[in-house]
């Protein structure tokens, strides 16, 4: 059936009233239809288009705006944001991603899990556990920034230096001109490190990853600076989003008493349980994809430069692909994938590390405080149409 | 010895493609399409890259 873009009913999925309860406001429009305008473009609020706009090849991310909205102006940082991975599209952005997929590939990163196993010990050890604790600051926040020193064979005393980088360099997604010149600043820090790491590990090559990404140069695959920008990239795409999703997951395991003890006395369920966990609560609200040609798609003709907003909230809990979408239910026989770390070309490159980070930390939470409790519940802050996180997880570990 | 895909695991992510053109296509829908089955002697080093590129660790080889 024909269709056009324009006789679509509108929702305001881009307004702060609509996160007051986004979970009922999906729900009741994936009732009516599976596609809506919103404020900037469209929204999808069914698994089974948001997946296939994911793997369409006419289609990709948004990307080279985020700093033109930020108001950057080094021409550095301009040059790393158009020009980094993420920003690439068609042959240069599977030259640049398979150049590394093998070390985040299920294979490799089994091999490096145990090491990062003992990362999280190494936190939990110099944890105070005999009061309340705040999780996320405490633990959660600390497990990807090691792991970014782990991944480029750096000195994990510079623990704080990679977080404030962190922080600062991920304040490009909140648009505000105000911030431009800390995100500049921590960006020509990073910038200098990371040569810094260059140049000292181009004397012995090791196992790790910066090692890795350098083969990669000296076989040709990667030009000097595609490497020097893969190992900045790492650092932005690791942290945020793995330690939110773990204090998420947390806290849901925490709000099903029945169910973690479960996990805790079977903890082989745990990778499928804290799979069920990011489908019921994950860190990214929504996948973005925008039309690089004009296009016909399911009836509609769609204009290049078309953008689309692939709700996860509402595809996670499509009634048509999930019995009882909003229970938490670690026992699903075989779920369909969650879309929280998107798909097609550019899914999630990390993604089977961070499962495995958020995977490890458990095992150790169970394995050292298996009576942890939360001391009151969790809220959540809804930060539209990117991501969701906690206000704080709040524990007792040994109670 | 024979390559094997997971279709229900598969998310069109294309490393395959691009790691064993020989064996794997993805089509502009993001549909993977198993170009050839039978794997020939001397491609195993291209099949065994895309193996363990796959991001959802959809591809196998299966013995005879």
């Amino acid at each position: 059936m024909q269709r056009t873009l324009e006789d679509l009913a509108y929702v305001p999925s881009l307004s702060s009233d609509w996160w007051i309860d986004p979970y009922r406001n999906f729900a009741a429009v994936a009732e009516r239809d599976w596609i809506y305008r919103n404020d900037k473009g469209y929204e999808i609020v069914r698994y089974k288009p948001h997946q296939n706009l994911l793997r369409n090849r006419k289609l990709s991310q948004e990307h080279h705006l985020v700093a033109e909205r930020a108001g950057i102006q080094d021409p550095d940082v301009k040059r790393f944001r158009t020009s980094f991975m993420i920003a690439t599209v068609g042959d240069t952005h599977v030259r640049l991603r398979s150049s590394v997929a093998q070390f985040f590939g299920v294979q490799h990163v089994e091999h490096i899990r145990k090491d990062i196993n003992a990362l999280i010990h190494r936190i939990f050890d110099e944890v105070e556990t005999d009061r309340e604790i705040e999780l996320y600051d405490t633990v959660c926040k600390r497990i990807p920034a090691l792991t970014y020193l782990y991944l480029i064979g750096g000195d994990y005393g510079d623990e704080d230096f990679v977080a404030r980088m962190s922080d600062s360099i991920l304040k490009i997604f909140r648009a505000d001109l105000s911030l431009r010149e800390e995100i500049e600043g921590a960006y020509q820090e990073l910038f200098e490190y990371v040569e810094g790491k260059i140049s000292e590990r181009e004397q012995v090559l090791s196992d790790d990853f910066l090692s890795h990404v350098l083969r990669q140069r000296d076989a040709g695959v990667l030009t000097a600076q595609e490497a020097f920008d893969m190992i900045v990239l790492t650092l932005e795409a690791s942290t945020d989003n793995t330690s939110h999703q773990m204090a998420m997951v947390t806290s849901v395991f925490m709000e099903h008493p029945d169910q973690w003890s479960f996990i805790k006395e079977h903890p082989e369920i745990l990778t499928k349980a804290v799979d069920e966990a990011i489908r019921y609560r994950p860190r990214s609200l929504s996948n973005s994809r925008v039309a690089l040609e004009d296009l016909e798609w399911e009836g509609f003709s769609i204009p290049k430069g078309t953008e689309f907003f692939l709700s996860v909230l509402a595809a996670n809990r499509d009634p048509f692909i999930y019995r009882n979408p909003n229970a938490f239910d670690i026992h699903r026989e075989a779920p369909p994938p969650h879309q929280m770390f998107g798909g097609g070309m550019t899914v999630c490159l990390g993604s089977v590390l961070a499962r495995m980070e958020i995977q490890e930390f458990f095992k150790v939470l169970i394995e050292r405080y298996p009576n942890a409790v939360a001391t009151k519940p969790t809220t959540f802050e809804y930060i539209p149409p990117v991501v969701a996180q906690t206000c704080g997880v709040h524990l007792v570990l040994e109670p | 010895m024979r390559v094997q895909v997971d279709r229900e695991k598969c998310i069109g992510n294309g490393m395959c493609a691009a790691l064993a053109p020989k064996y794997f296509d993805i089509d502009n829908e993001g549909n993977l399409i198993i170009l050839s089955e039978a794997l020939d002697r001397g491609d195993e080093a291209d099949v065994e890259s895309a193996i363990v590129s796959c991001p959802v660790g959809a591809i196998r080889i299966l013995e005879n």
